[in-house]
This record gives C-alpha cells, sequence and structure tokens, in this order.
C-alpha cells in the first residue's frame, strides 16, 4: 500500500525529462570540456557543469509538480518522505552522469577520476540542495535563481575572503582548502536538504498529519482493530 | 500600449529574479572594485564587467517569467482572444523589459561611480559602458522573454540562464590564451572583458563602438524574432516593411560590428604618445618581450601624468584619474630612499605613471607601469612601499627590470641593502637575520651592514667617486665603503 502511494507520488515527478537532462548533460559537458585546448580548462568546465546539472533538482520539490499539495500533506504517508524519495532518485542519476563523465576525462591535466569525482559531486550536490530547499517554496524558476545565486555567492566570498572562507569553488586536489570546500559544501548541502524535510514535515505537522510514525504497509484486519471507548 | 510597457517594467522592477542578479551584481562589483585603487575612469569597466554578467542572468531569468506568466497563471487564452494584436502586446513588454535592464544597470552604474568618488577615484568615466551594459541586459532579458514563450517550459527557462553565462564563458575564454589565434572572438561576448586598460589611454582597443552596434543588432534581430513568432497563426501579422527594416538593420548591424570585432587586436600596447607607435597584441599579451627586446627601453615623455606631488628632491606624478593621493603616496615612499642618494649623479628626481612594462628608466626619471599600480590586490600596505621603492631603487642603481638579470652578490643589491636601512625602510635587525641565515643574500646583507654601520653622509661621500663603476655592474662589492677592516 505504501509503496503504491510512493510510486504514486514519484510519478509526477518528470522522470524521463530528468533522465534526459542527465544524459544529454553529460554528453554536452563531455563536447564542451574538449574544447579548450589547455586541459586545466576542460576540468574546469566539467566541475562547473556540474553546477548546471544540480538545477534539476528543482522541479523534485516545487510546488507546480504537485500542484495540490495540502491534499497530498493530508495522505497517510508523510510527504516529506515522499520528498526525500524523489532526492534520493535524483542523486542517483545525477551522480551516475557524474561518474560516468569523470571515469571519461580521468587522467586530464593531472586528475584522477576519484578526485574529478570529488571535484565534481559536492558542486552538484550543493545546487540541487540549494534549488530543493528554495523551490520548495517559490517555484522551478525561483529555485534555479536561487540556486545559482547560491553558487555565485559561495564564489564571491571564496574570492573576497581567501583566507578564512572555508568553500573555495577553485580549490585543486592537495590545495589548501581542497578538502575543507568538500567537507563544508557537503555539511551545507546535507543542512540545506534537511531544512527542506524539516520544513515539509512540520508543514505536514500543521496539517494534523503524523509525521514520525510511518503507517503500516497493511491496514490492519477489522478483528485487531479496538473499539473506542 | 505604453500603459502597457509601463506596467510591465513595474512587474520586473519588482521581480525577485531581477534583485537576485542586483543582488550578486553588487557584490561582484564591490570585490572587484576592492581590488583595484579608485579611479573612474577605471571602475566605470569595473562597473560593466562585474555587474553586467550577473544582472544579465537575473534579466534573462526575470524576462523568462514573463515569456511564461501567461501560461503559468492559466491567462493565454484570456490574451489570445483581446482584441489587441499579439505582436502589439509583445512589443509593449519588450519594451517594459528593455525599461526595466535599461534603468536598473544605470542605478547599478552610478551607484558602483558614486562609491569609487566617494574613495577618490578622479577622472572622467566612459557612458559608452552605461549604453553598453544597458543593452546588454535588454539583449539577456529579450533571450529570456523568447525562450520562456517558446518553450513554454519552466525548466528549460532555468537552464537558460547558465546556458547563457555558459556560452558567455566559452567566447570569453576561448579567446586569450589559445595560440596561434588569429580572430578576437572574446569579444562577440554580450558583455567585453577588456584586457587593455588605462586611466589615461582608455580602452586598449577600443571596441565599444563595434560592441554597441553589434548588441543593438543581435536586440533587434532577436526582438524581431519574438514578434513574428507570437503573431503566428493570428489574423493580425506583424506589418511587413517596419518588420524588413528592423531584421535588415539588425543583420547589417551585427555582422558589421561582430566583424569589426573578431578583427580588434586582444591588447593595444601603447608605446608612445604618438597612435602610430601603438603595437597590436594577440595571444600572449603578457610577455615582457611584448613590450619591446631592448632592456634599455622606456616611454617616451607624455603629458598625461599631471597629478603631481613631492619637493625639490622628487616629484611624483600619476594620471588625473588616480588623484593627487596617488602621487603623495608614491612620493612618501620613495622619498627617505631617494635622500640616502641625494647629490650622486644621475638619481632620478622624478616619478612618472606610464601605461605599460615593469618599470623603465629614462635618464632621472622612474616610470611606474598603470597596471601594476593600479591593482593592489593582495599586497599589504609594505609591500606596495617596497614595491614603490624597488623601481626607484632600479633606476637610480641602474639596475635591471628584468628579474635576475645580473647575478645574486652584485655590489648594487648591496648599496640597495643599505639604503633600504639608512632610510629606514627596513629595521637593521631585520637586514642582520638575512645576513645571519641566507646562504645565497648574507655576504650581500653583510657587506650593507657594515655600510650601515657608518654614517650615511660618509657612505654617500664615499660612493661618489666609484658611483659610475657601481651603476655599470663593474664595482665589487670589497670596493664598497666600510669593506676594508
Amino acid at each position: 500500500m505504501a509503496a503504491t502511494l510512493a510510486r504514486g507520488r514519484l510519478r509526477p515527478v518528470p522522470w524521463g525529462w530528468l533522465a534526459v537532462l542527465a544524459a544529454g548533460w553529460g554528453l554536452v559537458a563531455a563536447l564542451l570540456a574538449t574544447v579548450p585546448r589547455d586541459p586545466g580548462l576542460c576540468v574546469v568546465v566539467f566541475r562547473w557543469a556540474a553546477f548546471v546539472l544540480g538545477l534539476g533538482g528543482g522541479v523534485l520539490a516545487a510546488p507546480e509538480t504537485d500542484p495540490a499539495r495540502d491534499v497530498l500533506r493530508a495522505a497517510p504517508t508523510p510527504w516529506w518522505w515522499t520528498l526525500a524519495l524523489r532526492l534520493a532518485g535524483w542523486l542517483l542519476l545525477g551522480t551516475v552522469s557524474v561518474l560516468v563523465l569523470a571515469v571519461w576525462l580521468a587522467g586530464t591535466a593531472g586528475w584522477t577520476a576519484a578526485n574529478l569525482v570529488r571535484g565534481a559531486l559536492p558542486n552538484f550536490l550543493l545546487v540541487t540542495a540549494a534549488g530543493f530547499l528554495a523551490a520548495s517554496r517559490t517555484s522551478v524558476l525561483g529555485g534555479g535563481a536561487a540556486a545559482m545565486a547560491v553558487v555565485a555567492g559561495v564564489d564571491v566570498a571564496g574570492r573576497a575572503w581567501p583566507a578564512w572562507f572555508p568553500v573555495q569553488l577553485r580549490s585543486v586536489p592537495g590545495g589548501p582548502h581542497w578538502q575543507a570546500s568538500r567537507v563544508w559544501m557537503v555539511a551545507g548541502s546535507l543542512a540545506l536538504i534537511a531544512a527542506a524535510l524539516l520544513a515539509e514535515r512540520r508543514a505536514g505537522d500543521r496539517l494534523g498529519v503524523p509525521g514520525r510514525r510511518r503507517p503500516s504497509p497493511r491496514a490492519s484486519p477489522p478483528s485487531q482493530v479496538r473499539a473506542g471507548p | 500600449m505604453k500603459a502597457v510597457a509601463r506596467m510591465e517594467a513595474r512587474h520586473l522592477v519588482r521581480s525577485p529574479l531581477l534583485w537576485l542578479g542586483v543582488a550578486l551584481a553588487a557584490a561582484l562589483t564591490a570585490l572587484e572594485m576592492s581590488w583595484f585603487l579608485p579611479a573612474l575612469a577605471g571602475d566605470d569597466l569595473l562597473a560593466y564587467t562585474a555587474g553586467g554578467l550577473p544582472l544579465g542572468a537575473g534579466a534573462l531569468l526575470a524576462g523568462a517569467w514573463l515569456g511564461l506568466r501567461d501560461r503559468v497563471s492559466g491567462a493565454a487564452d484570456l490574451v489570445a482572444v483581446t482584441p489587441t494584436a499579439p505582436w502589439r502586446l509583445w512589443r509593449a513588454r519588450l519594451v517594459g523589459v528593455a525599461a526595466a535592464a535599461v534603468g536598473m544597470f544605470a542605478v547599478g552604474f552610478a551607484v558602483a561611480l558614486a562609491v569609487s568618488a566617494a574613495r577618490g577615484g578622479r577622472g572622467t568615466p566612459d557612458l559608452r559602458l552605461l549604453a553598453d551594459g544597458a543593452l546588454a541586459l535588454v539583449l539577456g532579458g529579450w533571450v529570456g522573454v523568447t525562450v520562456g514563450r517558446l518553450s513554454g517550459s519552466r525548466m528549460v527557462s532555468v537552464l537558460a540562464a547558465p546556458v547563457w553565462l555558459v556560452l558567455w564563458f566559452f567566447v570569453v575564454t576561448g579567446g586569450p590564451g589559445v595560440a596561434g589565434r588569429s580572430l578576437s572572438v572574446q569579444n562577440l561576448a554580450p558583455v567585453l572583458n577588456p584586457q587593455g586598460h588605462s586611466a589615461a589611454y582608455g580602452l586598449l582597443p577600443d571596441p565599444l563602438w563595434p560592441h554597441l552596434g553589434y548588441l543593438l543588432g543581435l536586440t533587434l534581430l532577436v526582438g524581431g524574432l519574438l514578434l513574428v513568432l507570437v503573431s503566428r497563426g493570428s489574423a493580425q501579422r506583424v506589418p511587413l516593411r517596419p518588420l524588413l527594416v528592423v531584421a535588415v538593420t539588425g543583420a547589417v548591424l551585427a555582422g558589421t560590428g561582430g566583424t569589426r570585432l573578431l578583427t580588434l587586436p586582444d591588447v593595444l600596447l601603447v608605446l608612445g604618445p604618438d597612435r602610430a607607435s601603438w603595437k597590436p597584441v594577440q595571444g600572449d599579451v603578457y610577455s615582457p618581450e611584448a613590450v619591446s627586446d631592448d632592456p634599455g627601453w622606456s616611454f617616451p615623455a607624455d603629458d598625461h601624468a599631471r597629478a603631481c606631488a613631492g619637493d625639490a628632491a622628487l616629484t611624483a606624478c600619476v594620471y588625473p584619474g588616480y588623484g593627487q593621493r596617488l602621487a603623495r603616496q608614491m612620493h612618501a615612499a620613495m622619498a627617505p630612499v631617494a635622500g640616502v642618494f641625494t647629490g650622486l649623479s644621475g638619481v632620478p628626481t622624478r616619478v612618472r605613471m606610464v601605461p605599460v612594462g615593469n618599470g623603465s628608466c629614462r635618464g632621472i626619471e622612474v616610470q611606474v607601469p598603470e597596471g601594476l599600480v593600479r591593482e593592489p590586490a593582495g599586497r599589504s600596505d609594505g609591500n606596495t612601499r617596497h614595491l614603490y621603492i624597488g623601481f626607484y631603487l632600479q633606476c637610480a642603481l641602474g639596475l635591471s627590470s628584468v628579474p635576475d638579470d645580473h647575478p645574486v652578490g652584485d655590489a648594487r643589491d648591496a648599496v640597495s641593502f643599505w639604503a633600504l636601512v639608512a632610510s629606514g625602510t627596513i629595521p637593521r635587525e631585520e637586514l642582520a637575520g638575512i645576513a645571519g641565515t641566507d646562504p645565497l643574500w648574507g655576504p650581500v646583507a653583510t657587506a650593507a651592514l657594515a655600510m650601515a654601520a657608518l654614517p650615511t653622509a660618509q657612505v654617500r661621500a664615499d660612493l661618489a667617486p666609484v658611483w659610475e663603476r657601481l651603476r655599470a655592474g663593474r664595482l665589487p662589492i670589497s670596493e664598497l665603503p666600510g669593506q676594508r677592516a
């Protein structure tokens, strides 16, 4: 029952479109990464392209994807759980794309596939998380714009305070900010995702929907239903 | 239709998407401006380049939202049955976008210049940059409207902004740094990123007029295309004659402007006041050889460095755009060192800002390159002072501006160290530290310490007879004052 409901709730997301986006992104990024003659620039293109891929995360939670929100929130399956499922699906899709391209680009400018993944995956995650949170409050367009603003803002802050700002989007393996940037970006992204899901759960609670309990996959047989006082 | 245009402009000015662009543009411009010395003829370019890109993306998203709005709000059918021709309605909307974009950019540009003036920036800003930036924003907004209207997809509209930026990135990075390239592809970006600029000589080369034409042409083409597309299927088509005029004008402007932009050099090196001497450089514009192969090259006299400060012993002059404050700073940094050499033959008594080079000497004149002075990013005040003093010592002691051009351990290095200590620029203890620990510079520092132990006037008097040999690099350290036990 719950699985059917979950499937039903995953359905409004244009997964086919997102799959095309992820695959198309891989192809276009691979093509663009071959344009610069400087191999270092190819890596830059790949890492920045990962930000663009993350924009797909806005669709998952935007109000226009599921117009009748309050109806969905009032259903037995907690709505935030559905959002988390969608997010997991999208992260899986995007990660596969990033991994494939990283393997394909391995060795470019001395970057190993592992380092390419470390350099690009947090970028994808950050934009996905920011877009997910902002889109759940505004729209696909608002989420995308906010996600892009987060990236630009982090980049500007990193350039303004290179000594102490922990996230440096241009950091390279072995550089002073490499490890810290990865950790902070992932931590920040997880915080944004948690904030989005928590806000959604609270919205569900306000409607009187129990958020913590997961409904039993099977309804209790009538014989076991306790009579009320 | 004027009312519609006004209403749309008001709507757009309140768009959070556009304001997001404004916030980013403000942050980026403030950051860029903090890296450079204030000068109105220079900060105008920073406001244009740093502000134009995020604002353009914001305008594109806001325009895309406008293009999507009828469909999203369910008003598309209502709009379709109004007696007004669709192309007239969309023309009014495009005018609204243009008005909002121009207004936003103009306000941002004015604020940036006001901040620059408050920081001490002087000179005359280039208002063509305002026109060019505003036009780039209008183009971005119109492209957004077209994408939103034609795709009808929010996701495509969201992706349009990064695609716009990525295109810009590729156009810009596809230009400089590519060996063997003959066309300046980077000039085709909606917002220019000129590499050559001087507060006195302006943009080098100056791509603004052709770029204005190019942008205007593209904007007309995009606007015309949208009007044609929205009137498809409607009984009220766009009048053919005005449409043809717009299309032909747009194509001609974009074509001629684009062609001219492609043929401009990456950088025009100003090698003298005479335009005939200006040297176009393509590709690696930062190589020292780009200016001149001759290490003794110097910039000829021009009359541009007119903001001066100083005294009879030393005068520093910079371009008026930087104000007299910079001239005073330069003088304050160099004067103590200059005082140590007073009376010795051929020592500089004048400092002049020049547009190119890495620091050159012309007789008794120290030539300070504008590019190095203007960008003090990452340099402390102390480092900036040392930079100025370095320029002075180079000319006073006849050192080459090319690093490592003379062997370490040259007597001139010892005299440099001595001058720094004698003028109070560095403490004696610092030099003693070098003497005791640095195997490379230790002997020179030890010689300088021995000189510093003597009265400055005595060292100067002892240097006078050997001064020319010293400047020619022919004096051994053992003949410097204080070296004989």
